[in-house]
Parts: C-alpha cells; structure tokens; sequence
C-alpha cells in the first residue's frame, strides 16, 4: 500500500479516481436512459433498406413487422418496445382519425374537424403553449428527421421519400395554421408518424409554439 | 423435386399453423415479400430476360411471445422452388430470443442482407457463393440478442447449433448445403458478434466450424469480418471470409473480399460501386475478381430500378470475355 502511494501521489490519485468515476457513471448513465421510439426507427430501419413509410402498415402489421425486424436486427428489449410503441401506436392513432373522420361524413374538411374536435386534437388553450418545452419534446421525438434546426435534414431524412418538411421556410410556415400542424402532429401524414399516443396535447400544442420560433 | 416438396409442405404448414391458431389472424398475419426481374446482356453470350426471383413471406405472433416466419422462393420464373427459412421465435426473455427451424444463417452481413431490393448492386459478390455459400441457411437452434451499450448503441450475439455443411471431400462447399436431414452424426456450431453504434457503424465477426465429411473426419471452419459505415446518405461497407476446408491432400483455403460505397445524391438517386474477388489457391479459374458500378433510381420507397456494367476479371488464366450489362427492377413489398 505504501509503494502503491509513493508510485501515485495523492492528486494523481484523485485523477484516477474521477476518471474512473467519469468512465462508470457514461455507460451507466446511458444505460438508464429509456430510448426514444422516433430515434430507434430512424438510427435503425435505414441500416439494411430504405425506410418504410409509417403508414405502409395497420397497427397489427407492425406488430408482426417489428418482431421480425427487431430479430433480425437483434435490438434491445428497450428499443424494440420504444419503437413498437411509435410505429403501433402511429397506426392506432391514423385509424382512430380515419375513424373519426368518417363518422363526420358532412364535414370532410380536416381543419373543421380539428375545431369541432372530432379528431381529439386539444384546443387553443394558450397557457399551455411554452416553446421552452417544445424544444425539449422537438430534441427527444422530431430531431431525427427535422434536424436541430427544423431544417428537414436530420440524420434519417436522406432515407426518406417525401423528405421531411423544412420547418423553418417561413413562406412554408405562413401558410400554415397552428390547428393544422397540430393535426399533422397527431395524425401523421406520409411518411411522418402520427403522436396521439406518444406525447400528450398539451405537448403537441407546446412543438407547435417551438415550431414558430423557427420563423419568428 | 424432393426440395420443391418439402419447400412447399413446410410452408403449407405453417400457413395452417398460423391461420389455425387461436387469436392468430387478429396478431398481424401477413404476407410480404421482394421479387427482381432482370435483363442481362453478357459479353460475347446471350442476352435474356430473367424473373430472377419472387418470394412471398408470411409471417405473424401467434401468441404473446411466439412468433413465426416463413419464406418461400421461386427462382429463373418458377424453374427452382425452395423454402428459404421456416421458423418459430420465442421471446419472452429480455436478451435472449431463441430460434428454431430453418433459418439463415447470420454469418457476417451479406448472407443475412441479400436480397436484390437492398443489396444496392445487382449479383454477388464473388467469394459471398463459392466461400461462404449465400444464401446459407440451415436447420437448427440459434440463440440471439442485443445487449445496450451506451444510448443506442448496443452488442448484439447470435449462437447456432445446425445441421451442418455435407459432401464429397475437398468439394465445393456451395453444393453442400441443403443437409435438411443430417446424414451424420456431427453438428455444426457457430456465431456472430457485432458492435452497433447510433453513429451509422456496425463490425462483426463470425466464426462457423463442423464436420463436413464425417466418414474421413473432414472438417471446415469459416472466419469473416464485416463493417460498415453510413453517414448522410454515404455508405461504406465491406466484408471477408475465409474458409479452411479439410481435404485429402491438405487444407484447402479460400478466400472472399468486398467492399461497396454508396451515396444516395436525391432521394431518388444512388449511384454505387463494388469491388470483389476470391481466391481458391491451387484452383486457378476461382481465382477472380468484379467492379460493378452503376446507379440505382426509386420511383418509391418500395422499389428500385439498378442499371449496372459488371467487368469480371480472371488473375491467373487468360481474361475471359464475360463482363455484363446488368438493369434490374427489384421491389420488397
């Protein structure tokens, strides 16, 4: 013990330490960060084929799709959940729109039924709307495909047919009403999944307040 | 004829596995698949339509934690009729799946991801038929999973016990797959580490080794190495193997090597080029190598239209004239 001391002095000894501690607490850190579904897809179903388009399937077709690709891409359990979670749920949530809509056979109009509720998106309700938190829901769900900057080139974009729409056109966003977005956002369009069973409307309501920030 | 029965007995069954089991249609019964159609035009031969392949995939949950997959293949427009994997996954446990049936096996990348609709460059690799036999799958129990390491990075396993390689000694190991009823009493092991990371990379090794000729104890063990790098639409990928195959008159080595960039320019839009050869010492016409270049157009996301010029080049005899113009429509549906 002595030799070990005289060989480390005491403030390289605590340089170990840190880094010791440093190189235990990343991985376990990591280890105990629950993937986001949006992430899993996005890191991962473009690895071996273009990526398929979330509404390629009905909720449970992906059911068995993503058990047979989590096999063979041998995901975690937790990233297999996660983006089972996202793809099923997107689908259950494109189906109870459909449902939804149909039901209102008078009024066809998406916005209409946005604003009569018929499709369950949250109404305006502006204490609710903090971009602040926005910013933390677009950095976990809508980075992936948006990029940071909203800009449609994030990291699974390339992969994608339509791209991702560039949030921060403002001559895009200026067409484009809040009620609408959040339709979107909750039903999913094209390629883009729907959240309804991912985030909650307030959240939906705080991405949009975010998204405007892109184009002030 | 004996495997184009069998082929379609196991998938009937299985399809009446899945259609008869309670609760089976409401879990996500489904058919999918891929198919190609060709038009080659060899150098000095003769240029022809081929319907390369159609295969069909069912596949559903029939209970909470069983899962089953099936695929059968139609080759040359119907000329060939084989069962490419017919299997049952339990997984209940967190990082152990278990596997049994006929599976492919997942030595390294490209045996696993060898379907026309993904493979972005028509045709094999050389060395990925004659070496490693893709598309080798076989009968057996597999273990596989992923362990996390690090936010979306992770280590993934795959363990194998099959059937096993069999023929002639010193033989070609391509004509020794389809051993569906061992015909002797050595088995096959092997398995597969890789590491995955978020950042677009994944290197594995694998190692395969069994008895091949059980009557005079011949052997053959298979090593490879695969990795591959994506990053903004850019793809690098390559991949060796190298088998050591008992013989009579000493081990016989053969060796594959390739390597495929890509970039997908727009979305519609991939040009790609691969290099391969192999090698079979004392064996001068395996001794061969490709450079395929061409590009790859995507009217959807589902499908593909690859028009690709392929030289083939032989290093230890006198070239042959056999470089191709290969277009290929391919779709995974």
């Amino acid at each position: 013990m002595l030799a070990l001391a005289e060989c480390f002095p005491k403030a390289r000894l605590a340089g170990i330490e840190a880094l010791l501690l440093f190189l235990l607490a990343v991985p376990v850190s990591a280890l105990q960060q629950k993937p986001s579904g949006a992430d899993v897809w996005s890191t991962n179903c473009g690895r071996c084929h273009r990526v398929r388009a979330v509404d390629a399937y009905d909720a449970s077709q992906w059911e068995s799709v993503v058990t047979h690709m989590a096999l063979t891409a041998r995901l975690t359990p937790d990233e297999t959940q996660a983006v089972r979670e996202f793809l099923v749920g997107a689908a259950q949530a494109r189906a109870q729109t459909a449902s939804s809509m149909a039901q209102s056979s008078r009024q066809r109009e998406p916005l209409r039924l946005a604003s009569r509720g018929a499709v369950g998106i949250a109404s305006v309700d502006s204490r609710c709307c903090d971009p602040a938190v926005g910013r933390a829901v677009f950095k976990a769900q809508c980075v992936a495909c948006h990029g940071s900057e909203g800009k449609g080139d994030g990291p699974a974009a390339a992969a994608l047919n339509p791209r991702p729409a560039n949030l921060a056109d403002p001559a895009r966003m200026q067409k484009v009403v809040d009620d609408s977005l959040v339709l979107v956002i909750t039903a999913g369009r094209r390629t883009m999944p729907g959240y309804a069973k991912i985030l909650t409307p307030e959240q939906i309501r705080e991405v949009v307040a975010y998204l405007r920030s892109f184009t002030p | 004829m004996i495997a184009k029965t069998t082929g379609l007995a196991a998938l009937l069954a299985l399809g009446l596995t899945l259609l008869l089991a309670p609760g089976a249609t409401g879990q996500g019964l489904m058919v999918t698949g891929y198919a190609n159609v060709e038009y080659i035009n060899p150098q000095g031969g003769t240029h022809t339509f081929d319907a390369h392949n159609l295969n069909l995939i069912l596949i559903g949950k029939l209970r909470g934690d069983l899962f089953a997959a099936g695929e059968i293949e139609y080759e040359h427009g119907g000329e060939e009729i084989g069962l490419e994997y017919a299997y049952l996954a339990f997984t209940r446990w967190r990082y152990v799946n278990i596997v049994a049936g006929k599976f492919i096996v997942p030595f390294g990348s490209f045996n696993v991801n060898h379907p026309a609709w993904i493979t972005k460059v028509p045709g094999r690799p050389f060395g990925f038929d004659r070496v490693l036999p893709a598309t080798y799958n076989d009968i057996g129990v597999m273990v596989r999973g992923g362990l996390p390491a690090g936010y979306l990075n992770r280590v993934t396993y795959d363990v194998w016990v099959v059937n096993g390689l069999a023929g002639a000694p010193g033989g070609d190991l391509r004509g020794m797959r389809d051993n569906l009823i061992d015909v002797d009493q050595s088995k096959s092991f092997g398995g597969r580490a890789a590491f995955v990371a978020r950042q677009g990379v994944e290197i594995g090794a694998s190692v395969h080794t069994g008895t091949y000729n059980d009557s005079l104890g011949l052997g053959v063990t298979l090593i490879g190495a695969d990795a591959v790098f994506q990053r903004s639409g850019f793809e690098l990928k390559g991949e060796v193997v190298q088998a050591t195959q008992q013989a009579p008159g000493g081990d016989l080595k053969k060796n594959g090597f390739y390597a495929q960039a890509s970039y997908l320019v727009v979305s519609w839009l991939e040009p790609a080029v691969r290099y391969s050869q192999m090698d079979f010492p004392g064996a001068s016409n395996r001794d061969l190598r490709e450079i395929s270049a061409g590009v790859s157009l995507y009217p959807s996301d589902i499908g593909a239209l690859r028009l690709f010029y392929r030289i083939n080049g032989e290093r230890s005899i006198p070239e042959v004239d056999d470089n191709q113009f290969i277009a290929q429509l391919t779709v995974g549906f």
